[in-house]
């Protein structure tokens, strides 16, 4: 009898105890998450959102959304439509994992220096630091994306300039600053520039790029110092 | 002591000679090479998806394994009945709950490590570091859940007898722990009194598996990876499990066979 | 000495869906004394509740009312419960462990001591006669092996006292009779035996006494040396006592 009243105490401060504790964590939880990344009453709408959740799959859900838009992007029947619904795709994205933070700089990129979707852009990049003030990478864009804005070329190539001296930028800014090199600066700078892209770059895809750039070049001898430049 | 340890390791022995779980191990490689299929796709987030794939499959096949290692132990008691020539034997049903449950998760256990060092060796080959704190954490949150919903399935199995039950309330009880977080957070917008108090009682009494889910929020670079709440969790599981083998135990003391 | 002794125990079973109402009485107001150092059947038919009431002795179940004293103490206590062998019906075993293995764990949970387990296994191995299949898989086993195999963790311990429900029901006649040796050889040594079956032939072999169990009832306690002054043999008087019963009701 007396073990029973024990027991039961015991279950009674175990009980009080595992209160507190899911509390705290809980509280913890909430507070280092994004509103957003709590399910609400329109998340119905969203049913890989709402069974990512309930299977705790939201980062391959983030993932999942990642690679529709790598295919989004690819498809090119979608460019006649100026690739209309891509900003859903980061914002779906970010939405299952807000710390999915390229999608943040990939997105931004795409939609503001490839495709000129400022608004779009802007907002993506606010979302971001909304969830993380302390992605500075973001506000470069947001600074490149005003100069871009006010035609200003020179700040506006400063500022990719600085954005890519980080790493995990999207190497689509490589590409990007390459191109307007090719236009704006002397063919030696922009054949340097290449180089530097080929030798450095970690996507194949940009590696290549850098190298047809630099074939195109030598075939179309634009190039005055070849040997210096590539050694 | 012996006498835990003993039917522990009868419970890992046999879980390990039944050939289900071999099945388990080369799925999990499938799996891992499934993980490097994707990654291929988007080069620029490799790691990032393979690091996501992997411990997606992780926590899906130790889910797995305590299905199956469940049903294993089930279908020893209800067809078998080796229980009944194990209960008479001098060794309380205390000791054989807990002895149960340490089997269990060393299986679990086991099977998580093996998994985590092939994804390891898979992120060493695909150029990321595997010897990243958050990675083995979210690993760590993944064996902790998994000890939780193992002392359920172990009360789950003394209150009913039926594998298919046990197993389909399991699940739900995997579900409904990743869902609770968020139904209290919407907890204050609704004004229904009784839905109120539902959620309040799910919160409570549903193991609250999203706390343990760090897998889905290793990419935050701040955040929860503390030891504040590291330590809060570790502590929740603890207690959770406790609780519910006290509970499996009482009611274990009053069957018969 | 009495080594265990029941006074009026009932066991009423819980319908078996909750739905359902009717309980189904299994045994009744039973008493019934064995004795130290004896050898003990319990007949009865089949569904006549041997099976439960040597579960009660065992406390896997718990008598609706009535008391049972084993040793002169309850079963709950661990110290008694290291002093009996029990072998359940039909055995079967995990089929990817072997049966070295089995009896390692069922000696673990005797807490035999580690220096003398590997003997110990041995030694029981050797009674029951699997001593060269120690290290097959319980999948190669027949119904019969693994009928001995759960004799031989009854025996692990030493017990004082062991219960056999049905020991033969799975085995061949050579299986009979080496059971049969079996228990008059431990029981020579001293040790106590309860057990249920209704291989009437082999029972009246063995046992000093036995027990009837008709209709949920003992219906009739007798040693078997005054039953054969009387009857022919087991199986007549058996078959008389019940039809008397029948006459009765
Ligand atoms: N767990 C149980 N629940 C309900 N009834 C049972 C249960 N086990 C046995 N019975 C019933 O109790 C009676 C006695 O069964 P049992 O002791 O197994 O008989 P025996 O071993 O003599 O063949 C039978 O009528 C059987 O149907
Ligand atoms: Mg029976």
């Amino acid at each position: 009898m007396g073990k029973k009243i024990l027991i039961s105490f015991f279950i009674v401060i175990l009980f009080f105890l595992i209160n507190y504790t899911n509390n705290k964590a809980t509280e913890y939880l909430m507070k280092n998450q994004p509103k957003w990344y709590f399910l609400n009453f329109h998340s119905y709408k969203n049913i890989n959102h709402v069974l990512g959740t309930a299977f705790g799959l939201r980062a391959l859900t983030s993932d999942f959304y990642y690679i529709s838009f790598l295919q989004y992007y690819g498809d090119l029947r979608n460019a006649k439509t100026q690739y209309k619904d891509l900003a859903n795709y980061f914002n779906d994205a970010t939405d299952a994992d807000p710390g999915f933070e390229f999608v943040y700089l990939f997105g931004s990129a795409i939609l503001a220096f490839n495709l000129g979707r400022y608004d779009e852009a802007v907002k993506l990049i606010e979302k971001g630091l909304s969830y993380n003030p302390k992605m500075w990478k973001l506000r470069i864009y947001l600074g490149a994306i005003a100069y871009k804005e006010k035609n200003d070329k020179e700040k506006y190539i400063k500022f990719l300039e600085d954005a890519i001296k980080y790493e995990d930028h999207p190497a689509i800014l490589e590409r990007l600053l390459g191109n307007i090199y090719e236009q704006i600066k002397s063919a030696d700078e922009a054949a340097k520039y290449w180089v530097s892209v080929y030798k450095t770059t970690k996507d194949k895809e940009t590696k290549l790029h850098a190298y047809e750039r630099l074939m195109y070049m030598i075939k179309n001898k634009m190039i005055k110092n070849i040997d210096e430049i590539i050694k | 002591m012996r006498r835990i340890l003993a039917v522990a390791e009868y419970i890992f022995k046999q879980n390990f000679r039944n050939k289900i779980l071999n099945v388990l191990i080369i799925f999990a490689i499938l799996s891992i090479g499934f993980s490097l299929l994707i990654s291929e796709l988007a080069k620029e987030v490799e790691i990032r998806m393979t690091k996501d794939f992997g411990l997606f499959s992780i926590s899906i096949f130790a889910f797995l394994t305590l299905v199956l290692s469940l049903t294993i132990q089930l279908f020893e008691e209800t067809e078998l009945k080796t229980i009944s020539m194990v209960i008479v034997k001098p060794i309380t049903r205390a000791e054989f709950i807990i002895g149960k449950f340490f089997g269990i998760i060393l299986t679990i256990f086991m099977n998580i490590l093996f998994m985590f060092i092939i994804l390891m060796v898979v992120i060493k080959i695909r150029g990321g570091d595997p010897w990243d704190l958050k990675l083995f954490l979210s690993v760590a949150g993944t064996f902790l859940s998994l000890s939780i919903l193992t002392s359920v399935a172990l009360f789950l199995s003394v209150i009913t007898t039926s594998i298919p039950g046990c197993i389909i309330f399991l699940f739900f009880t995997y579900i409904l722990g990743h869902l609770t977080v968020h139904l209290k957070n919407l907890q204050y917008k609704i004004t229904n009194q009784l839905v109120y108090k539902i959620i309040d009682i799910l919160y409570i009494m549903v193991p609250n598996l999203e706390l343990f889910n760090l897998k889905d929020k290793i990419h935050t670079n701040f955040s929860l990876f503390t030891f504040d709440y590291i330590l809060l969790i570790i502590s929740y599981s603890i207690i959770y499990i406790l609780i519910m083998l006290i509970l499996t135990v009482i009611i274990f003391n009053k069957k018969e066979f | 000495m009495n080594v265990i002794e029941a006074k009026n125990v009932t066991k009423i079973y819980k319908p078996l869906d909750f739905w359902k109402k009717e309980k189904i009485v299994a045994i009744r107001n039973i008493n019934l004394e064995i004795k130290k150092g004896e050898v003990f059947g319990l007949l009865g038919l089949n569904g006549a509740g041997k099976t439960t009431l040597m579960k009660i002795f065992l406390g896997l179940l718990k008598p609706t009312s009535g008391t049972v004293r084993i040793f002169n103490d309850t079963i709950e206590n661990r110290k008694i419960r290291e002093r009996i062998g029990y072998m359940s019906e039909l055995p079967y075993f995990p089929k990817y462990l072997k049966a070295y293995e089995i009896l390692d764990y069922f000696a673990d949970l005797f807490n035999i001591d580690p220096k003398i387990k590997k003997d110990k296994i041995n030694e029981v191995l050797e009674i029951v006669r699997l001593s060269g299949r120690q290290n097959f898989k319980i999948k190669a086993f027949s119904k019969g092996m693994q009928g001995r195999l759960g004799l031989a963790q009854a025996l692990l311990n030493d017990p004082e006292i062991l219960f056999l429900d049905e020991p033969m029901s799975g085995f061949d006649p050579l299986g009979y009779k080496e059971t049969r040796d079996i228990i008059i050889e431990l029981n020579k040594k001293g040790k106590t035996i309860f057990f249920n079956s209704h291989i009437l032939s082999e029972v009246e072999k063995v046992c000093d006494r036995v027990g009837v169990l008709h209709r949920k009832e003992i219906i009739d306690v007798q040693p078997i040396d005054q039953i054969l002054k009387k009857h022919k043999n087991l199986e007549d008087y058996f078959i008389n006592i019940i039809n008397d019963e029948k006459v009765k009701k």
